[in-house]
């Protein structure tokens, strides 16, 4: 944590290197605004896509409608996943049940399969949702599983001395000792869903964040694309950020035993 | 091999161990030599404090792990009063090697564990852990959270969780084995006392010589290969030391001719005779 707060001005140098080789580069060299925009046309762009919005709805309609898709299919593939995880975490056998299906879909990448979801689902926003769905859930289950297979033994056995019975040992002890599991779970699992917006909402959207950087590239406004791919960076992180200080709020002893 | 009777102030049998064979299930594949103990016999009495040692690998832990229930001997029983042990249960407290506290909890909670989970009236829980922190000199820790505590301070509460239910025996895997030696030695004394003054039977796996001479009321000596009980002797000073209520180690010469003859048995070699004699 300290070191991290002590080398945070390297993090900031670096940050702001780019810009400058950024800015510089697109001033120097005579590239095509189209292929690469400058700093400068950039931030023109933003301020009016901020003002004006874009194909109807502003800015930050945008980034609400997509954030509103994630954090729906984030939602209910944390409530289902987070469920299934720690039971097939405490059952061999569900684990095994389930074994081949989260390994045949974690890998895939979401275009493979989304046509078929918009197939069975029209293109409406639920085909979104499942999409997002669909990449948001393995990490949450695969956390869970691990947070619960690897807790120490000690830890169980000190509990059954005590007189705990098995419900207890489940809410006193494992649910705690995955809890940190069930974390990284989460955020993986939000940053898996963000990777898969653009991708979401290439079919049949109007709007939303990944959505104006595909309607963008149609018009060859590239300046539009870096503010759409900024303000996604950007809210990305944010997102992240939040998870984390939630994360050391709630988890205190991680890492500190 | 130092007779049973002699003992010293034998209560009566707590937990008897009766032709006592284990082998680790996933050795049974192998063809010989996977016996950890064959038909081992010993009782417990109580009130003892039993050090327990012999050389790395010869079954310490495997013995405390079968006592507490978390390993079930391959044949052969466990009677505790003479009733059964069937797995797991709140008559046996244990104190791991590394403390296993609950670091989502308190200090607190972590000793009202078993009363919690036993479900005690509220207000008993919070006597009877006042009581214990107190008893090991934690009384001002409770509210800390237990990644604030120091090694021996963690040993300290797992000691109290332990006690808190009021266990027939106090069965130890190295509880001491991290501590530096200081700290060591205060809590060989914290135990020695809480021994004394509870009169409850402990089961103590230690290494270290001094440490068994100067706790234990009866040493046991494992040997390897199969794992048998080499020697098992009983010893004056823990008594000496609290009766005479001087902390200050008895160095005496019987003290040392004891200390010689323990790291010879603890060195026995397979091919040894199994009745050592001291
Ligand atoms: N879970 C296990 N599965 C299989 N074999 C085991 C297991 N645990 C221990 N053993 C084996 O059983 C034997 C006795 O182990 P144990 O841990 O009881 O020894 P110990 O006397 O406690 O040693 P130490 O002093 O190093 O703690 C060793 O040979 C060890 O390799
Ligand atoms: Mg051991």
């Amino acid at each position: 944590m300290k070191s991290r707060n002590r080398y945070v001005y390297i993090s900031v140098i670096v940050a702001i290197s780019i810009i400058v080789v950024w800015y510089v580069s697109t001033e120097c060299l005579t590239v095509s605004e189209l292929i690469f925009p400058s700093p400068k046309s950039v931030i023109l762009a933003f301020d009016e896509v901020l003002k004006s919005g874009y194909k109807g709805y502003s800015l930050w309609q945008h980034v609400l409608d997509s954030l509103k898709r994630i954090f729906e299919a984030f939602f209910l593939a944390a409530v289902i996943f987070v469920t299934l995880g720690l039971i097939c975490g405490c059952n061999p056998k569900l684990r095994a049940a389930m074994e081949p299906v989260i390994t045949f879909i974690r890998p895939l990448p979401p275009l493979a399969y989304y046509s078929v979801i918009v197939l069975w689902m029209g293109i409406g926003d639920e085909s979104k949702v499942t999409l997002l769905f669909i990449a948001a859930a393995p990490p949450i289950y695969v956390s869970c599983v691990e947070g619960i297979t690897k807790i120490n033994a000690d830890y169980i056995n000190a509990a059954k001395t005590l007189g705990a019975s098995k419900r207890q040992i489940f809410f006193k002890v494992i649910l705690w000792a995955a809890l940190p599991d069930i974390f990284i779970g989460l955020r993986n699992s939000l940053a898996g869903a963000y990777g898969t917006l653009v991708a979401a909402e290439m079919v049949a959207a109007m709007s939303g964040i990944g959505w104006m950087a595909l309607d963008a590239s149609k018009y060859l406004r590239s300046d539009v694309i870096f503010v759409a791919i900024i303000v996604m960076g950007i809210t990305g992180l944010l997102l992240d950020e939040i998870l984390k200080t939630i994360d050391n709020k709630i988890i205190y002893w991680k890492g500190k035993e | 091999m130092s007779n049973i009777e002699e003992v010293y102030e034998a209560e009566g049998e707590l937990i008897s161990v009766k032709d006592l064979s284990f082998q680790y299930e996933s050795f049974k594949r192998n063809v010989s030599n996977d016996y950890i103990f064959e038909n081992l016999n010993f009782n417990i009495y109580r009130g003892e404090f039993i050090c327990v040692m012999g050389e790395s690998g010869c079954g310490k832990s495997t013995l405390l792990n079968i006592l507490a229930g978390f390993e079930k001997p391959t044949s052969g029983s466990i009677l505790l009063d003479d009733v059964e042990i069937k797995g797991i249960d709140k008559n046996r407290g244990v104190v791991f090697q590394k403390p296993s506290l609950y670091g989502w909890y308190s200090v607190k909670k972590n000793v009202a564990f078993g009363p919690t989970v036993l479900k005690w009236p509220k207000d008993k829980i919070e006597e009877q852990v006042d009581y214990y922190l107190k008893r090991v000199g934690l009384e001002n820790e409770g509210d800390k959270k237990v990644f604030e505590l120091s090694g021996g301070m963690k040993q300290r509460v797992a000691i109290a969780r332990a006690l808190i239910n009021d266990p027939e025996i106090l069965l130890m895997d190295e509880p001491f084995g991290a501590l530096d030696a200081l700290t060591r030695e205060s809590m060989q004394k914290l135990l020695r006392e809480i021994w004394y003054t509870s009169g409850k039977t402990i089961f103590f796996i230690t290494h270290d010589v001094d440490e068994a001479l100067q706790l234990a009321t009866r040493v046991i000596v494992l040997g390897k290969n199969p794992g048998r009980i080499v020697s098992d002797i009983s010893l004056p000073f823990s008594r000496t030391i609290i009766e005479e209520d001087s902390n200050k180690r008895i160095y005496t010469e019987e003290y040392f001719e004891y200390r010689e003859k323990m790291l010879d048995l603890i060195s026995i070699r397979n091919n040894k005779p199994l009745e050592m004699s001291i």
